[in-house]
């Protein structure tokens, strides 16, 4: 005798699945459109909340409302302040003095910046910065661990990306530091930078030869001076106060560092709007495209819908059937997607905000999963919303009609 | 068409894994040093991540190699045993710029941040499509 | 009376109003082997489709093993010809992505309360006998595209016959068939009837309708009776 395998009873969702696999070019094609729009609302989401996160984090703890530079130096802070991108300037320093005594500043604390030189095998630049720590408001929010005692001339702070850790050892100009502390992530070019006394900053200056000309009153330059204006005054009158009275003399600039922010949150927001134009033109393509094809397929599904029909399937069975389907396009393209992005985002974030220039702290898992969330319900949307016209049309058609008409 | 497929995944991972370190997200450039005034000789100083690339050729060539066999060959069980040697190599794709060689290590680093995790997206990719093939001729043969 | 057709008239609205079925009027009874003969374009189909409950008719009643299925809804009327009935469609109705074994089982798991262990068993244990019965034992992991005309038929019968109906209706089982598979199809029909199944078959075929113990004749949407 003849011995016949068990076969797992067929139900309407192995039906759907069965449809779904009997064509597996469609299918791929049909998942790839719905895809494309949860892969790219998703990433594109994420990276913004990122970047989002990034500059507000920056704008919370940078404490300075002006920086001064000298004149056509402003571009060259924003990108040492922002990348890290080591540049070396110079300005007079008893200018930090002067200013203080204008009314509604409340701090002013100096840098100077030395560009390094790479040292060793795989390091790049580093951006070398000495800070009075008398006066600073600008490095201390950002430090990790409070330093007990004042920083000696032979200690360093490190950024956080710079590796090594406290109480390591570091060689700049054949010098050698100790690091004393570690910085937080800042997502912009602290990250990068390791600060030193203004001492060892100048020492530095002066025996690594780095300096041509007026070597000996070296101790009256710095790079920029941060100031902190109280909240009642505008900064934009205490600029004006510092131009008319140090402007020519000191042949100043200045970046005004809510504005350099408002700037950078221009930008993003354009970013945003192109992120999201372009995630609601795949989801459009998305339904468009899964319409058509669907519909184009009405009269051969017609005819397997007549056959089902007479066998004594009822017609919301059939409507389940058509819509489980389409669900299923919905709901594989939407998880592929979002994994997909995961990935691409997990990998190269960090290479996406460098080449962007712009600070990123990674979004926190519950704000991703709320992300993800969202992304997946609008996906499942897409193949059951753009089959709903063909399954109603399919199954509306008197049943042994739509039987013949697919022969 | 699943032999041709097969094969064209082959290749253009193995290519994917030449270009990626030399052209598409490449490695640090070498940092130039005088070494000799007298002949105006210059000699360049190689990062750990130039040699990462270096072996990242030879693997890639190794399996665009493997990939025109694959387009050759018909016997199924030849096709499994190459596969299974691309499951050693898509491990190599990623053991070179982790363990055997490695990158830079600073964050800051383009090898770091772009190359390194390019190669092991390819190596996972790899992976698994070799996975996926093995699996089929498996069921073939 | 297991079959009752009063009055029945079915009428389309094309150019002109067409009526396919005109007051046709038969009856069967349990055990009953019956035949429509009739040229194609008769209303043949048509009438066996309001039979089936797949099409409304404009008028009349049909009254099956004493039940009147007018006013079911959709949901009962499907559970009801899921039950009752059995209907060999008119060419090839397998579904081209199931085998035979799952094509034939199909109908039975359309409704859920036949998905325990038990019915399980039960339906694959009847699925294999109805196999054997019909000689397709061979063809149940075989999908339909390698299946002759002939197999593919004798699967949708088999399929038909899954659910125990009481009343088995057949368009043109062996239309496009050579005549040894016709002849296999009709002494599977003779064999279902001599276990007690109840026919109505619909055919063009003279040989066909020789099977049959009462013959009508469909002309122009009317019928008669024929012997």
């Amino acid at each position: 005798m003849h011995i016949m395998p068990q076969i797992k009873p067929i139900t309407i969702y192995r039906l759907a699945w069965r449809n779904l696999a009997q064509k597996p070019f469609r299918t791929t094609c049909l998942i790839i459109m719905t895809l494309l729009f949860s892969a790219s609302l998703f990433g594109g989401s994420i990276l913004t909340k990122n970047l989002n996160d990034g500059i507000a984090g920056m704008a919370n703890r940078l404490g300075a409302d002006i920086l001064i530079v000298p004149y056509g130096y402003e571009k060259e802070l924003e990108v040492a302040l922002l990348r890290g991108e080591p540049s070396t300037f110079y300005l007079k320093a008893d200018l930090a003095q002067k200013i203080e005594k204008i009314k509604g500043i409340t701090a002013v604390s100096s840098q100077l910046f030395i560009a390094s030189l790479s040292a060793g095998c795989c390091t790049s630049k580093l951006q070398l910065i000495g800070f009075e720590q008398s006066t600073d408001f600008v490095i201390s929010p950002w430090m990790k661990q409070q330093l007990t005692a004042r920083l000696h001339d032979n200690e360093v702070v490190v950024g956080s990306k710079i590796l090594a850790d406290v109480g390591d050892e570091i060689t700049f100009f054949n010098h050698r530091f100790r690091v004393a502390a570690k910085m937080d992530s800042t997502g912009m070019g602290f990250d990068t930078s390791v600060f030193m006394t203004m001492d060892a900053a100048y020492n530095l200056m002066k025996t690594a030869d780095l300096l041509s000309g007026d070597v000996d009153h070296i101790r009256n330059y710095v790079s920029s001076i941060f100031i902190r204006v109280d909240h009642d005054y505008q900064p934009k009158a205490i600029v004006n106060q510092i131009m008319q009275k140090y402007a020519v003399e000191y042949n100043l600039d200045f970046v005004m560092t809510k504005v350099m922010i408002s700037d950078i949150y221009k930008w993003l927001n354009s970013f945003s709007v192109i992120v999201y134009t372009l995630a609601a033109i795949f989801w459009l393509l998305a339904i468009v495209v899964i319409f058509i094809v669907y519909s184009s397929t009405i009269n051969e599904r017609k005819r397997e819908v007549g056959i089902l029909r007479i066998l004594g399937a009822s017609r919301s069975m059939l409507v389940k059937m058509l819509f489980i389907e389409s669900f299923i396009i919905s709901v594989i393209g939407a998880i592929i997607g979002i994994i997909f992005a995961t990935i691409v985002l997990c990998a190269f974030s960090m290479l996406i905000c460098q080449s962007l220039g712009l600070p990123c702290i990674n979004a926190s898992f519950s704000s991703a999963i709320t992300y993800g969330l969202i992304v997946f319900i609008l996906t499942l949307i897409i193949a059951p919303l753009a089959s709903s016209y063909s399954v109603l049309s399919i199954t509306r058609t008197d049943s042994y009609q739509a039987y013949r008409e697919g022969e | 068409m699943n032999r041709f497929l097969s094969s064209a995944f082959v290749i253009l991972i193995g290519l994917l894994v030449i270009l990626v370190p030399t052209y598409i997200l490449p490695v640090c450039p070498p940092t130039e040093i005088m070494a000799n005034s007298h002949d105006h000789h210059i000699t360049y100083k190689f990062m750990k991540c130039h040699w990462t690339s270096q072996a990242e050729i030879g693997i890639g060539t190794a399996m665009v190699v493997i990939g025109l066999i694959l387009l050759l060959i018909k016997s199924t069980l030849i096709r499994l045993g190459l596969n299974i040697s691309l499951v050693v190599i898509a491990m190599f794709v990623a053991a070179v710029p982790t363990i055997l060689i490695g990158v830079c290590p600073s964050e800051m680093m383009a090898c770091h941040i772009g190359t390194l995790p390019a190669l092991l997206l390819l190596s996972g990719i790899l992976f698994i499509g070799i996975l996926v093939n093995i699996f089929y001729l498996k069921r073939l043969s | 009376m297991l079959l009752e057709v009063k009055n029945i008239r079915k009428q389309y609205q094309r150019q002109t109003l067409f009526c396919a079925v005109d007051n046709v009027s038969f009856s069967l009874q349990q055990r009953d082997y019956a035949c429509i003969m009739g040229r194609s374009g008769s209303g043949k189909t048509t009438l066996l489709n309001i039979i089936a409950g797949i099409s409304t008719p404009t008028q009349g009643r049909i009254i099956i093993d004493n039940t009147d299925i007018a006013p079911f809804d959709d949901e009962q009327a499907s559970q009801f010809r899921n039950q009752t009935i059995g209907y060999v469609p008119q060419g090839s109705s397998l579904l081209t992505n199931l085998t035979a074994m799952e094509n034939i089982c199909l109908p039975y798991y359309l409704y859920s309360k036949n998905k325990q262990p038990d019915n399980i068993e039960c339906c694959n244990k009847r699925a294999q006998q109805l196999m054997q019965m019909a000689e397709i034992s061979h063809l149940s992991e075989i999908y339909p595209n390698q299946m002759s005309g002939g197999e593919m038929r004798r699967v949708a019968i088999v399929r038909a016959l899954i659910c125990s109906p009481k009343l088995l209706l057949a368009d043109e089982p062996t239309n496009d068939l050579d005549d040894e598979s016709s002849r296999q199809i009709m002494q599977l029909f003779s064999g279902l009837h001599s276990q007690g199944t109840t026919i109505l078959l619909v055919t063009h075929d003279h040989e066909v309708a020789n099977y049959a113990s009462k013959h009508f004749k469909m002309e122009a949407g009317k019928l008669t009776d024929y012997s």
